[in-house]
């Protein structure tokens, strides 16, 4: 079959140009409420939110069981909530258990603790080969999982995203949970990292 | 529909590729792309599963030669244009033609209104007729079934085997909804398949998969 003459598509810089412009042409978005976006994104919502909720379920044993069981509640106590939030289920890992989400289909994500995806979360080598190989994958995260630990991946295919709850790093006991905080990172709430290490006293 | 952005179990992707620091935007554009398309979709012109679907029609080789967010500008100028915002002609000329400024879309209010909006969200949890035919512990096998339109059921857990872990509500189906066809709510359920279900003999030892599986996707298995 011969090829298809195709004209090459012009540079994405003008085509939201030429979609930003008549929107606002046609009155229908004020740039401003684009920019506002944008400052949710860069600056509302984000990893630091899904940390607090991390290190507050370290710290109160009561907290820890609520997000466990209603966790869109639980993560609304700490004020995140909101477009893809509406539906969470906070999965625990334990030394049996190491939880790793993806979404094969598109790149569903829970926004208001993570904000929005990492390129490699959306890219085709992630979302195809987690679920097939996902100890695999965590190896090239420099993350390797015993044979004797299950690994339970989730598929975010339709309503519910899911944000993993890492174990508490070891050393940590004279953590306040601000402090606590620092150590948990956006991979290690994804599933394909761990916490950071406390630094040792010297 | 069997198409490319269902790339589930798929080999030949190569190594994950890991940003150091990434930022959440590399450019320019992908501000004013996400900002654009998230306005739009927060004032109501379009609904997720639109988009999703707008997605899974771009020819295969585009798909993967593009960045996600021009992803999300191929939906753009797909959508303005299937919901009537603008005409064809004027999206390829980059300014308005007719004249008309009246549209069904509601404005999104300017001042401080998105943050709200945001925060509110929306949950397409709807109250269903439907009994909920699997509880808890059931084993259930998924449809080999292959729609042309948008679905939410992927291949690589088509026609398998897996116990009911949980039933999580009704909601509305996003394979009638992506179409315009109505909400069809229904209830859901957490669908847990072991590997070797899903991947044979030869997979890797001790791991499952969770997903969330509508009720037209599941038959009782024996």
């Amino acid at each position: 079959m011969a090829e298809k003459h195709t004209t090459p598509p012009s540079d994405p810089a003008l085509r939201i140009k030429a979609i930003e412009t008549l929107l606002t042409e046609k009155q229908i978005i004020d740039p401003a409420v684009i920019d506002e976006v944008v400052d949710i994104f860069e600056n509302k919502v984000g990893p630091r939110n899904g940390a607090k909720v991390v290190a507050r379920a370290w710290v109160d044993p009561d907290y820890r069981e609520r997000l466990l069981t209603n966790s869109v509640e639980a993560i609304a106590e700490l004020g995140f909530q909101g477009v893809d939030g509406e539906h969470m289920l906070v999965v625990e890992n334990t030394p049996e258990v190491h939880n790793v989400m993806v979404c094969t289909l598109c790149s569903c994500y829970p926004w208001p603790t993570l904000g929005l995806p990492p390129v490699w979360y959306k890219s085709a080598p992630y979302r195809s080969r987690v679920v097939r190989e996902p100890r695999a994958v965590l190896k090239e995260f420099g993350l390797v999982i015993p044979d004797n630990v299950e690994v339970r991946v989730w598929d975010a295919n339709a309503n519910t995203r899911y944000l993993v709850l890492p174990m508490r790093p070891k050393g940590t006991e004279g953590m306040n949970e601000k402090e606590l905080a620092e150590l948990v990172t956006r991979d290690s709430m994804i599933g394909t990292g761990l916490p950071l290490q406390a630094k040792s006293e010297t | 529909m069997d198409c490319v952005a269902d790339m589930g179990g798929m080999h030949g992707f190569g190594p994950i590729e890991i940003e150091k620091n990434e930022p959440v935007f590399h450019a320019e554009w992908e501000k004013r792309t996400a900002g654009t398309q998230l306005a739009a979709a927060m004032s109501g012109a379009w609904i997720a599963d639109e988009c999703r679907h707008s997605m899974e029609l771009m020819p295969a080789h585009e798909y993967l030669q593009t960045s996600y967010f021009e992803h999300w500008l191929f939906f753009l100028e797909r959508l303005i244009v299937l919901k009537g915002l603008v005409t064809k002609e004027e999206l390829a000329a980059g300014h308005l033609i007719s004249s008309e400024l009246n549209t069904t879309l509601a404005k999104v209010p300017p001042g401080g209104r998105l943050a709200e909006i945001f925060h509110t969200g929306g949950s397409p949890a709807r109250p269903s007729d439907r009994p909920v035919r699997f509880q808890k512990g059931q084993r259930v096998r998924t449809r080999n079934i292959h729609p042309p339109g948008h679905t939410r059921l992927p291949r690589y857990i088509r026609n398998h085997v897996g116990t009911v872990i949980d039933c999580l509500g009704t909601y509305a189906f996003p394979d009638t909804l992506a179409h315009g066809l109505g909400e069809t709510p229904q209830p859901t359920y957490l669908v847990r398949f072991d590997g070797e279900e899903l991947w044979g003999p030869d997979c890797e030892p001790c791991s499952c998969l969770t997903i969330e599986m509508f009720d037209d996707y599941l038959d009782p298995a024996p």
